[in-house]
């Protein structure tokens, strides 16, 4: 082999891997493709794809970080729907006792007006009735002494007469 | 052409003889090859990227799978210090021994990591990197990666004579491992499916026996597929953790 490195890059040795005689232009070729490809890789492509996976995982981040929040006041909307049900509802019961009292009330005012107006008439009424009633009384005794003169005067007139008479005299 | 598996691994001289200096820069089919490869992962990656889309294509999600495989693969042997400091270089590494050795997989062409000059330089560049970082980021305490602690003093000299020993070859296995499995994978390919035309042409009963050494041979071709990616991944990960020494040598 030793021989045979006096002929450089020529494919006569038995076993090219340990040729001596190949190894200057192998080394400088690795060497230029070597620094070549790593020069390409770390300036141009690695960055590159760096950069695209962060902005993947950034878009990514933002978009779940959106979701959420879009949860939160998705959530937050729920919660103050249903409170303002809550309230419209406590407001509508609110507003249906109130109603419902005044109508009560209403109602028993007129109720008493009306009783203490039919009172105030059965009164007038049971008044009038005692009035005529006494009146009545009061026209008894004279009409009963008319209606017995009457009787008696048609009946037997010639007693009646001086009777009459002895009574008013009696009772003069 | 030959039936010699040795053939395969010839490097022969593309252009004419090129000279910078002393420097022999003459471009053979090992260069093609390299070259090649480096542009077409390059390429390749650049192409895939282009769009940057949110949402991304076929080839974008090759691209990206192939970042965060190799992204993952740093910041478990050398965490985020390590991704900082050496996510490039490793990328560069894992895509450079990726691309040679799926190029050697085309009948016909070369693999560049069935040399064991490339695979060396790069061991040693890896080497060179943890010993360089390794003393400017620690100084001295850097040789602790040598005395592990938790060890009784009577054994600790042999564990450090070990410890040193084991350091300085990682470089011969890391270099041997890569280069060992990609040429013996190609040697074993030729050999097999050169037993595919010589039992054929040896007649009779032969003939038929021939597609034994076929069905072994496309066995064989879908292993080597897997070898040329575990190969890469393999090297790329022991950068990683021979990297990770050079930024914690505390065990």
């Amino acid at each position: 082999m030793q021989a045979e490195a006096a002929h450089p890059a020529e494919a006569t040795t038995a076993f090219p891997p340990f040729d001596a005689s190949l190894f200057p232009s192998q080394l400088f070729w690795f060497a230029l493709s070597f620094i070549a490809l790593y020069v390409i890789m770390s300036r141009f492509v690695l960055p590159k794809v760096g950069a695209t996976l962060a902005r993947r995982a950034g878009t990514i981040d933002g978009d779940l970080d959106q979701a959420a929040q879009k949860s939160a006041e998705a959530e937050n909307a729920r919660a103050s729907m249903e409170k303002a049900v809550a309230k419209a509802r406590a407001d509508a019961r609110a507003m249906i006792d109130a109603a419902r009292a005044e109508v009560q009330a209403k109602l028993n005012a007129e109720q008493e007006a009306a009783d203490a107006r039919i009172a105030e008439r059965i009164r007038a009424a049971e008044a009038r009735v005692e009035t005529a009633k006494q009146k009545a009384l009061a026209e008894v005794p004279a009409l009963a002494d008319g209606l017995a003169r009457d009787i008696a005067d048609r009946i037997a007139p010639a007693v009646a007469a001086p009777a009459r008479q002895r009574v008013a005299a009696g009772e003069a | 052409m030959s039936n010699d598996p040795i053939h395969q691994f010839h490097i022969n001289p593309i252009s004419p003889p090129i000279h910078f200096g002393a420097i022999d820069a003459t471009f053979t089919n090992a260069s093609l090859f390299m070259v090649a490869g480096v542009a077409v992962a390059s390429g390749f990656m650049a192409w895939a990227m282009r769009p940057q889309a949110l949402v991304p294509g076929r080839a974008q999600s090759v691209a990206e799978i192939t970042y965060g495989f190799v992204h993952g693969m740093v910041r478990d042997a050398a965490g985020d210090e390590g991704v900082k400091r050496f996510f490039p270089f490793v990328f560069t590494v894992f895509m450079f021994v990726f691309a040679a050795n799926m190029i050697g997989m085309f009948p016909y062409w070369f693999a560049p990591t069935g040399q064991i000059i490339i695979t060396a330089s790069m061991a040693l560049m890896v080497f060179a990197t943890v010993l360089i970082v390794g003393f400017a980021k620690n100084g001295f305490k850097f040789l602790k990666l040598f005395v592990p602690s938790g060890v009784p003093w009577y054994i600790l000299w042999f564990v450090v004579i070990i410890e040193i020993i084991s350091f300085f070859s990682r470089p011969l296995s890391h270099a041997i491992r890569l280069w060992a499995n990609v040429f013996a994978g190609h040697l074993l390919l030729k050999v097999i499916a050169s037993f595919v035309p010589m039992m054929a042409a040896a007649g009779g009963m032969l003939v038929l026996g021939s597609v034994i050494p076929l069905f072994m041979t496309v066995a064989i071709y879908a292993l080597e597929f897997l070898v040329a990616f575990l190969q890469a991944y393999v090297f790329a990960m022991l950068t990683c953790i021979y990297l990770n020494d050079a930024l914690h040598p505390g065990h």
